[in-house]
């Protein structure tokens, strides 16, 4: 019954899309590192790839799973990634190192980091861990959370060497601290083992880290000086379609749970749903723009990193990042 | 309704196929009064419904920013009070030695840290500005806390730390993440006596006391509610719906994203953040980055608009409705009849033409049925008269054409009139028919026949009309139809008491070309009983008497003149056998009166040497006392008023149609009786004879026609008289030689000059009849003379 093959304006319309199709240049393809597997931690990435934020950007986006071996910045600074996620410290040490990763955005603006302990082990402050057994990421104290950890014990005055640290083995809600190992466990995060345990019902109690001085970025989107200097604007597109992702989730966490499952389908939508609405005090603060990164937060670090030994003199922050890409 | 169709025959096809494509009369008329009504109705009703809905709603906008701007001041007067009691804290002379004394962690910093914490309690429970009051160090460490588990918390990294240091800070809503809640904290440097900035006093506000400001909600109705959305659009006061919490839901409305990207003041129209329709005042406030928002659900807020909308609505809609049922029964009231009448109208096309329309109305819808019905009816009358029409005309034409064939072969006068009047009265059921004709003296029409008693008996009674006088004579005198319709209506018609019943009449002259010979009078019994195609057919008729009777006319007059032309041989044959003049002349006078039917005609012959006309015979009527005389009339040539001598002048005929007219003319007492006269000279060669004169009792008697006949007959007569006189000569001239040769015998005999003149004198006195001769002798021209001296003989 088609008597026309369809009037004017739709035929000018399909033929400009073509037109603009075939014209377009290919999408920048961009390679992003992420620091851990897929999980709800990344879920402004997700959700800018999903609702196709990146898209519009004229992006097209592989998002590479991390995990305990991965190096973002080797990633990046070998070309694989042209971004990675990595914290506020790896930033510093690979600056002072002398390579040039630069911050372009934080995730949690603020530390997920938790020292957890059960309510009725008596323990609700760094102080009361003196003496104790307390779980930690690495024997060796050198990982980021372990750093972040002595550096609390340190500004509350407790002797890291009174304690007795214990490498945490299950990583799953509370399970840990209810095996004799230890009184309490460090490295956890209010994200994660915090969301388990409360929809576990488990009675616990945790010590933020930021409520004691430490607050680094445990997860800052980065890339090399050199693409921002050579491409600032595909910097700029692929951090504004992100924050996008990321305001998005933070408003509407039930919808995008689900994406996660596009990354690694083995995923429990209903926990990384309690993971994302545990995440929206952290990304969303409300006194700063997603992303927004503090000099405090980058002076604490360096001091801490300095405090430590894990660099030798200060370095430059202002090289270290930049919020000239959040609006 | 008024009218409705009667359907009448077998054609009752349904017309509106013909109608399809276009808007009927009905339907334009319903189209056309129903925007007439709703046009000015929804234009009204959406003008002022809009103007209603726009100032109602700016009165409601400016209610909500009202409320807002009221709640704003509230805010603000909220946080110089929390400032305020912040400052007054720091007055406190023992609390800032105790501040002191825990911030330098002096050897009573314990008691000192103790007393600050029941003071800022009893101040929390007094005032309830603050949740917390709690004291950081120069390091940021909260060293006093009315919340004991905040005491030894490191604030190092927070604004309100080292804002705090620097001077009077108030942080903007922030979540706190182990508190679980948003927190606004106002912070302060805590100086010592020197001065010195040694800490910061801070508190945390109590956001119940915010969440009262925002929830009372005067001024806003049912559905109006205030709440504040921080710059993360993140809602920080309760909403009126519980399943709204705070630190869970992000409010981005059109008012909260002009109030926080622009940071600025307005109001409008949107979707709240159930998407429900509200009316919206938003309002920013700097100190504490965050939006004041003061909603009214649009269904409340234009409740009065809306509801004078409804009833403009409703009056709008009652109105149409209305308007719709007045335009049904106004376009019903019109086109309704009109489409019947088109029913009917199509019906009589159809053929059917008893259609009727009813006519109750008085309108001009009635007058159009009215009217309808009337050229129906007419149409119907029309047909039913015309088929009647054309019956009586083919009849009016079999009757012409009948007439004319039957007069064609009539020759009688008579027989033609009364077939004439029967035919034409039968064929046309005429009431009366008659024919008049002209008489001789063009004075009177003559009656020549009628239809009916009423017409013998009019002839009986030899019925005659001057011309001139009534229709009959009207029409005779003008050769035009004269009608009269209405008999009684008009004065200058005759009634006729023979015929009582005639009501209208048309007289008809029968003529030809300017010659009106007579009359075909039609009486009818009806008034108007005769039409125009009545006269047609009469004049066709009339014009057909009139041919016919040339036709009469012309053979009767060439049968007569045959008769005359024979009269005319015979006489000439008589004249031919008498040489007696007289008698010849006398049998001549005899038979040409008798022959041609005259009442007179005499001969005259003409005396050269008197010049004088000598009457010499007379031919009277038979059995006249005169006849076998004639008189001694003489007539001089000369004489003027002389008919005879007039002929004899010019030598040609003279006609006299009506002597009684003629002056000068002499009547002739033996001839009482002579009405008209023709006298002809009698010619022969050059020579006139005399006058051949004939007279008629009747007028008019003599044409051209006759006077030839007569000119002819007098020549033949001339002739005879010629022989006559021809023949007495040469008798004569015989007798004359004989006695010339006597005479010379005689003389011849003498023998004496003498007794030989003597012999002569007296032979020749007595041939010559004289009573002396003188014979006398001139020797020398004797011879000369003999030629003459014959001649005075001869012509003695």
């Amino acid at each position: 019954m088609s008597k026309k093959i369809g009037n004017p304006i739709s035929i000018l319309i399909i033929a400009i899309a073509l037109l603009l199709n075939a014209c377009s240049p290919a999408k920048d393809k961009v390679t992003v590192q992420l620091s851990w597997f897929h999980s709800a931690e990344f879920i402004g990435f997700y959700t800018a790839d999903q609702l196709g934020y990146y898209n519009d950007e004229n992006l097209e986006v592989a998002l590479v799973a991390g995990g305990p071996e991965t190096d973002p910045i080797a990633s990046v600074f070998e070309g694989t990634s042209q971004f990675g996620v990595t914290p506020g410290d790896s930033i510093i040490r690979a600056q002072s190192a002398g390579q040039e990763p630069v911050a372009i955005s934080s995730i949690f603006r603020k530390s997920p980091l938790i020292v957890m302990a059960l309510a009725n082990s008596g323990i609700s402050t760094p102080q009361d861990l003196a003496g104790k057994t307390v779980g930690v990421v690495s024997p060796g104290l050198d990982t980021t959370w372990d750093i972040q950890f002595i550096a609390m014990l340190k500004k509350v005055g407790v002797d890291p060497a009174s304690i007795t640290f214990v490498p945490n083995e299950e990583f799953y809600s509370a399970a840990d601290l209810h095996t004799d190992r230890m009184d309490a466990t460090s490295g956890t995060f209010s994200t994660n083992e915090l969301v388990q345990a409360k929809i576990d019902g488990e009675d616990v109690v945790p010590i933020y880290y930021g409520d004691y001085g430490v607050e680094f970025y445990n997860n800052l989107i980065f890339t090399d000086a050199k693409l921002i200097s050579s491409d600032p604007e595909l910097v700029q597109r692929f951090i504004r379609a992100t924050l996008k992702g990321y305001q998005y989730a933070v408003e509407h966490p039930q919808e995008v749970a689900a994406f996660t499952l596009k990354y690694d389908e083995s995923l429990d939508v209903a926990f990384q749903q309690a993971t994302i609405e545990a995440q929206i005090p952290l990304l969303d603060t409300g006194d700063a723009q997603i992303g927004w990164m503090e000099e405090d937060i980058w002076n604490n670090t360096q001091a801490i990193l300095l405090d430590q030994g894990y660099i030798i003199s200060p370095i430059d922050l202002t090289k270290a990042y930049t919020n000239d890409f959040i609006k | 309704m008024t009218i409705n169709a009667i359907p009448g025959g077998a054609n009752n096809k349904p017309a509106h196929n013909k109608r399809t494509g276009t808007l009927s009369l009905r339907n334009r008329l319903l189209i056309t009064f129903l925007l007439l009504a709703a046009l000015p109705v929804l234009l009204t009703g959406i003008i002022s419904g809009l103007i209603n809905a726009q100032g109602l709603r700016n009165a409601s906008l400016a209610q909500l920013t009202s409320v807002a701007q009221l709640k704003a001041s509230e805010i603000d007067s909220w946080v110089s009070t929390l400032q305020t009691n912040l400052d007054l804290v720091l007055q406190g002379r023992d609390l800032s030695e105790n501040m002191s004394a825990v911030l330098k962690k002096t050897a009573d910093a314990e008691t000192a840290r103790t007393s600050l914490r029941n003071r800022f309690n009893s101040v929390n429970k007094t005032t309830g500005y603050f949740e917390e009051l709690f004291i950081l160090d120069r390091e940021g460490v909260v060293v006093v806390s009315t919340n004991t588990s905040q005491e030894g918390k490191i604030y190092s990294t927070q604004a309100i730390f080292h804002e705090g240091l620097k001077g009077s800070y108030l942080t903007p809503p922030a979540y706190d993440i182990s508190l679980s809640k948003y927190s606004i904290v106002f912070s302060q440097p805590i100086q010592s006596i020197s001065g010195e900035v040694i800490g910061v006093l801070a508190g945390r506000a109590n956001l119940a006391v915010l969440d009262q400001i925002m929830l009372v909600r005067a001024g806003l109705g049912e559905t109006g509610e205030t709440y504040l959305v921080g710059a993360n659009y993140a809602l920080l006061s309760q909403s009126r719906f519980e399943n709204f919490k705070i630190g869970e839901t992000y409010i981005r409305t059109n008012g909260t994203r002009n109030s926080i990207e622009t940071q600025s003041t307005g109001a409008d129209l949107y979707n709240d953040y159930r998407n429900v329709p509200v009316l919206g005042s938003y309002l920013w406030i700097p100190e504490l980055r965050i939006a004041l928002i003061a909603e009214q659900d649009q269904s409340e807020a234009l409740q009065s608009s809306n509801r004078a909308f409804g009833i403009t609505l409703g009056l709008m809609v009652l109105t149409l409705i209305i308007a719709a049922f007045v335009a049904f029964l106004v376009t019903g009231s019109i086109t309704t009849p009109i489409s019947q009448l088109v029913t009917i109208a199509e019906n009589v096309t159809s053929g059917n033409l008893e259609s009727v329309a009813y006519v109750e109305r008085k309108d001009e819808i009635g007058v159009l049925a009215t009217a309808f019905n009337t050229m129906t009816s007419r149409l119907r009358e029309l047909i039913g008269s015309l088929e009647q029409r054309v019956a009586d005309r083919t009849r009016a034409l079999a009757t012409s054409s009948e007439v004319s064939r039957r007069l064609s072969t009539i020759l009688d006068q008579k027989e033609l009139v009364n077939e004439v009047v029967n035919q034409v009265k039968n064929a046309f059921g005429y009431y009366h028919t008659q024919i008049y004709f002209i008489d001789e003296s063009n004075e009177n029409l003559i009656m020549a026949g009628g239809t009916g008693e009423a017409g013998e008996m009019m002839l009986a009674q030899f019925h005659k009309v001057a011309k001139g006088r009534g229709l009959v004579g009207r029409a005779a005198e003008s050769n035009q139809v004269v009608l009269v319709s209405n008999t009684s209506q008009n004065p200058e018609w005759l009634p006729n008491k023979l015929l009582p019943d005639t009501r209208s009449e048309v007289a008809i002259p029968i003529s030809v070309g300017n010659e009106v010979m007579g009359v075909l009078d039609v009486q009818q019994n009806i008034i108007d009983g005769l039409q125009q195609e009545d006269i047609d057919s009469l004049q066709s008729i009339a014009n057909q008497i009139a041919v016919a009777l040339q036709n009469i006319k012309s053979t009767k007059a060439v049968a007569k003149r045959a008769v005359e032309l024979q009269t005319v041989a015979r006489i000439s044959t008589v004249a031919a056998t008498i040489s007696d003049v007289q008698k010849m002349l006398e049998s001549v006078v005899h038979l040409t009166q008798r022959g041609f039917g005259l009442y007179h005609a005499h001969v005259f012959l003409y005396d050269e040497n008197k010049d004088q006309l000598e009457i010499t015979a007379c031919g009277y009527k038979e059995g006249d006392e005169h006849e076998g005389t004639h008189g001694t009339t003489i007539i001089p040539l000369v004489q003027e008023q002389s008919l005879v001598a007039r002929a004899a002048r010019t030598r040609q005929a003279v006609i006299i149609n009506n002597v009684r007219n003629e002056s000068g003319w002499l009547p002739n007492p033996l001839l009482p009786d002579t009405a008209s006269e023709l006298a002809v000279p009698l010619i022969v060669g050059n020579q006139l004879l005399g006058v051949l004169d004939v007279q008629s009792d009747r007028l008019n008697a003599f044409s051209d026609e006759d006077a030839d006949v007569q000119t002819t007959l007098a020549s033949q007569i001339a002739v005879s008289i010629q022989n006559a006189r021809a023949l007495f000569q040469t008798q004569r001239q015989a007798e004359r030689e004989t006695a010339v040769n006597l005479i010379t015998q005689k003389i011849q005999n003498t023998t004496s000059i003498e007794a030989a003149l003597q012999m002569a004198a007296r032979e020749l006195g007595h041939a010559m009849g004289m009573k002396s001769t003188l014979i006398t002798l001139e020797s020398e021209t004797l011879s000369e003379n003999q030629t003459e001296l014959k001649n005075k003989m001869r012509g003695g």
